[in-house]
């Protein structure tokens, strides 16, 4: 991951509990660049044509905005 | 509408039978209880990143996938991302018998080999680093389907009606 995206990600983490309280970001997928949500979206489908049509792929990441317990992502082959 | 059904048989008739003699062939758990079930698909560039005037190609392997409904994300090896050139777009957390990491999620246009089901584009699709996996091996091998270097989650599933029958091993998708 690129440092632009890891500056995206640090403010993706730092905004997330936030986000959770907004009807209008929470559950969704958040296009972030420069550290500014870009858009937010229904599906990571729609975030990604709407991204990779207007930005760098090494520079914007795609986040859905979830908290950690409502998913479950258990990955036993993982090492 | 498109449907896969999916049975395994394993016939072995030790010494060769005598011409007249009576085979029966009866399907087991055995197939499904030991390996679970995997099917090969074909895993690309996401259709995303293939605009006229990028400099993108799509780049495309297959490889064997590997039910698992413990994964909320379709998950790949990080080996098949590096392989395929894939930029990472995102993180998620994933729990694992070590612990829990953060692993990089990508974009990929994913199809099923020999199959009618619809294939997924531009995917979001989690990483980590799968026991077992040969990336070599996957390469020229389409035939060991115990080496699988994606784990096709509950995001592909939901799309699915899906039968599993244990008790002969067979395994129904539809559409």
């Amino acid at each position: 991951m690129e440092q632009k995206q890891k500056d995206n990600l640090e403010y993706f983490q730092n905004n997330l509990n936030t986000w959770l309280k907004d009807i209008k970001l929470k559950h969704k997928f958040v296009v972030i660049c420069d550290k500014e949500v870009k858009g937010s979206f229904d599906s990571f489908e729609a975030g990604l044509e709407y991204a990779s049509s207007n930005f760098s792929p090494s520079e914007f990441i795609i986040q859905q905005a979830i908290s950690s317990s409502e998913q479950i992502n258990f990955i036993r082959f993982a090492v | 509408m498109s449907h896969v059904h999916s049975t395994t048989f394993h016939v072995n008739i030790t010494p060769q039978p005598q011409s007249g003699s009576q085979v029966h062939v009866q399907q087991s758990p055995i197939a499904l209880c030991n390996l679970g079930y995997n099917m090969l698909i074909e895993l690309s560039t996401a259709s995303a990143f293939l605009k006229p005037g990028t400099s993108t190609i799509r780049n495309t392997i297959s490889v064997w996938g590997h039910f698992d409904t413990g994964a909320g994300i379709t998950t790949i090896d990080q080996s098949l991302a590096q392989h395929l050139g894939l930029n990472p777009i995102g993180q998620s957390n994933i729990r694992t018998a070590n612990g829990n990491a953060q692993t990089n999620n990508y974009a990929a246009d994913v199809s099923f080999v020999n199959s009618k089901l619809n294939s997924f584009q531009n995917l979001r699709i989690s990483s980590c680093n799968l026991a077992g996996f040969n990336l070599a091996n996957a390469i020229v091998n389409k035939q060991d389907h115990t080496n699988f270097g994606v784990l096709i989650g509950r995001d592909i599933m939901s799309k699915w009606s899906l039968t599993w029958h244990g008790p002969t091993s067979t395994v129904l998708i539809a559409d």
